[in-house]
């Protein structure tokens, strides 16, 4: 019975022969139940007709499906159909992801397009910088620059190396400059000190100027005295030979000549003497007059503490053998008379001008003095010259010489004191022609820092 | 007078230009000279260039000039220190002195040189001045052989004061313009054998016409100074001052 309901549900183009069959089965089944109720002439009329479409749908159904094969074809159409399906299915499948792909393309394009963008910026911007460097960029170029920055660094390196080397120096011209400085200091302070020196020794030269006047008064004074003195005992001579004469008695009263003759001495023998004992001492008057000066006056001091050393002297002359030890210390100046033809030397007499005068060792202070006087006299003449040498420069051509003496001592480091020091005060100290006194420590010193 | 002009110029220039000496002096005669070598010892020389040097040059070095009365010892020194001649003869009174200040190989040197009386009552004096000397000039007469033996007698008074071989002797003939050059030969053959006797440099000078003055007291400075020099090196410590001169002429 389903069967039929089933048919009844087919398609109708599905429907086979069998299937009308069954489906006029299922009406006859209907119309059977119809006439058991309402009797056959009920259907009477409406069977025939029905049998009628049956029979027309028995044809249709038959002419729909002729043959098998027109059912293998349906099925290969509904295969195809359904391929065909499939097909498009992958289609639109491929489509879509077609779609996905050109998606992506698309973004990526567009990011690429973008970088496009921004390179082009770029290139314009380095192509103006490079129009601006005025150089084209060449492949070349750019290889040089990588060997550029090699050398570069070379150069670096050098440089640096230079750099610390010229610290280096820089810092030893430093240490340098510091001890020129400590040299140039010491220096000054070398030359203050010799200032102050020199200032010392011109100070002590003024004093012993002032001295030697005074003693050169003193002297004169003396030598005033010495003259009365003499005269004194000129006189004195002269009654004590009156007085032995007198002794002696008449018999050698017819001789009266020789008692004044001590007398004479006093004064025109001198000045006899200065011309001829004296003559040949130099045509140095000042000398001259020095040594006289000295020797007269020595003449009578030394005897001073007996007053009659003089007369001893002259006493001595007369008694010639008698005073052997004192020959000795009185070995007497001659003077010219050695050479004088006129000048015999006899007896020692009272009435030659040209007798001995002096003793020994007056002779050796007047030496003495005379040494000493001629010593300074040559440092004085050193130490004008000096100076007069100085002015000269002067005036030749350094004007400003006093208001920067410092920078002058450095470029001539022979200063001119040092110079007299050195030719002129030290070699006579050396000599023991100037006293060494403690005024030249100062000096000697100084010949040590040289 | 003269020698304040003299002083002047040494002292614009530290030394009067005829004073410089910047070859070594050569001797008279080889026959009898204290040194045979005609250039400054290698130490001096060297030395000189140096600063120190002018401690040791400052060092005045003593002459003594002694021979008989009338040799010309006074005329011998005045030619060379004042570059004058006096025909008149004045003796000595005891001694006398001059300073001459020298440039050796560019060191400042000065010697001290001692003009002492020849006359026989002199002696007593001048004898007190022979005391450190460093240089003895025995002096004769060309003209008088007696003078020449009487050499022998000064060296050896003068020498007794000093210490033996410290000094440099020199023997002078004076008034070599009085002798014909054959005399003049005659007597400095016989000069010579005394000054070999005496290890002594012999001269032959002429104070009146100047002949070889110079030159003999260049080589006195040159030998002084180069001795003065060689023992300053040697000694090592600056020499300032000879001890024994300080006293003398408080002694003298």
């Amino acid at each position: 019975m389903e069967d039929f309901g089933s048919a009844l549900e087919k398609n109708a183009a599905e429907l086979t022969v069998m299937d009308v069959y069954d489906i006029a089965a299922v009406v006859g089944q209907e119309f059977e139940r119809i006439i058991d109720q309402y009797g056959c002439e009920a259907l009477a009329r409406l069977m025939p007709k029905v049998v009628r479409v049956l029979e027309i749908v028995e044809v249709l159904v038959s002419r729909n499906n002729i043959s098998p094969e027109t059912e293998e074809l349906r099925l290969e159409l509904d295969r195809l159909r359904l391929e065909r399906m499939d097909r498009l299915e992958k289609e639109k499948k491929h489509q879509k992801e077609l779609e996905l792909v050109e998606d992506v393309w698309r973004g990526e394009a567009q990011d690429l397009l973008s970088q496009i963008a921004q390179l082009q910026a770029e290139n314009k911007n380095l192509l103006t910088n490079l129009s601006l460097n005025d150089c084209p960029v060449t492949e070349e170029e750019l290889q040089r620059q990588e060997g550029v920055s090699e050398r570069e660094r070379q150069v670096m390196k050098k440089l640096k190396e230079v750099v610390d080397k010229q610290r280096d120096e820089i810092r030893a011209k430093d240490r340098e400059l510091t001890l020129r400085n400590d040299d140039v200091e010491a220096l000054q302070q070398q030359q203050n000190r010799l200032m102050k020196i020199n200032h010392d020794l011109r100070h002590k030269m003024a004093v012993v100027e002032a001295q030697g006047k005074a003693l050169i008064q003193q002297k004169v004074e003396l030598e005033a005295v010495a003259q009365a003195r003499e005269q004194e005992l000129g006189q004195l001579h002269q009654e004590v030979t009156r007085l032995r004469d007198r002794l002696r008695g008449e018999p050698a009263h017819n001789e009266e000549e020789p008692a004044p003759a001590p007398p004479q001495l006093s004064h025109a023998e001198t000045s006899d003497a200065q011309s001829s004992v004296w003559a040949e001492c130099g045509n140095d008057p000042e000398f001259l007059a020095e040594c006289f000066e000295v020797g007269e006056s020595l003449s009578l001091f030394p005897g001073l503490e007996d007053g009659e050393h003089a007369e001893k002297g002259e006493d001595y002359c007369d008694e010639d053998g008698d005073e052997e030890e004192e020959e000795e210390e009185a070995v007497l100046l001659w003077g010219a008379c050695e050479e004088d033809p006129a000048g015999e030397r006899g007896a020692l007499d009272l009435k030659d001008p040209n007798r001995p005068r002096f003793t020994l060792q007056e002779l050796r202070d007047v030496l003495h003095e005379r040494n000493e006087l001629k010593a300074k006299v040559f440092m004085l003449q050193e130490e004008i010259a000096y100076y007069k040498s100085e002015e000269q420069e002067e005036e030749m051509g350094t004007p400003p010489s006093m208001p920067s003496p410092v920078p002058r001592s450095n470029i001539q480091p022979e200063s001119g004191i040092k110079r007299l020091i050195f030719t002129a005060i030290m070699p006579m100290v050396a000599a023991g022609l100037i006293a060494d006194d403690p005024t030249l420590q100062p000096i000697r010193r100084l010949v040590s820092f040289v | 007078m003269q020698q304040m002009e003299n002083g002047k110029l040494q002292f614009s220039t530290p030394v009067s230009r005829d004073r410089v000496i910047s070859k070594f002096p050569k001797w008279y005669t080889p026959q009898a000279c204290l040194q045979m070598k005609d250039h400054w010892h290698g130490r001096v020389r060297s030395a000189c260039k140096d600063r120190a040097a002018w401690n040791a040059g400052m060092k005045m070095s003593k002459v003594v000039v002694v021979g008989d009365l009338y040799v010309g010892k006074t005329c011998l020194i005045n030619r060379f220190c004042k570059d004058m001649f006096d025909r008149d003869y004045k003796a000595t009174i005891g001694v006398d002195f001059e300073i001459e200040r020298f440039e050796l190989s560019g060191v400042p040197y000065t010697l001290q040189i001692w003009d002492t009386a020849g006359q026989e009552k002199f002696k007593c004096i001048a004898s007190t001045y022979y005391r450190g000397a460093q240089v003895i000039i025995t002096v004769f007469d060309l003209a008088d052989i007696r003078t020449l033996e009487h050499t022998r007698q000064w060296l050896e008074e003068a020498l007794r004061e000093n210490d033996p071989g410290s000094c440099f002797v020199f023997l002078i003939g004076t008034k070599r313009d009085l002798l014909s050059s054959a005399e003049c030969q005659r007597t400095e053959r016989d000069a010579i054998k005394i000054a070999a006797e005496m290890q002594a440099e012999f001269w032959s000078v002429s104070s009146k016409t100047g002949e070889n003055v110079r030159e003999f007291f260049f080589r006195v400075a040159a030998l002084a100074f180069e001795e003065s020099m060689l023992r300053a090196l040697e000694g090592g410590a600056p020499l300032t001052s000879e001890p024994e001169t300080s006293s003398e002429l408080t002694a003298a």
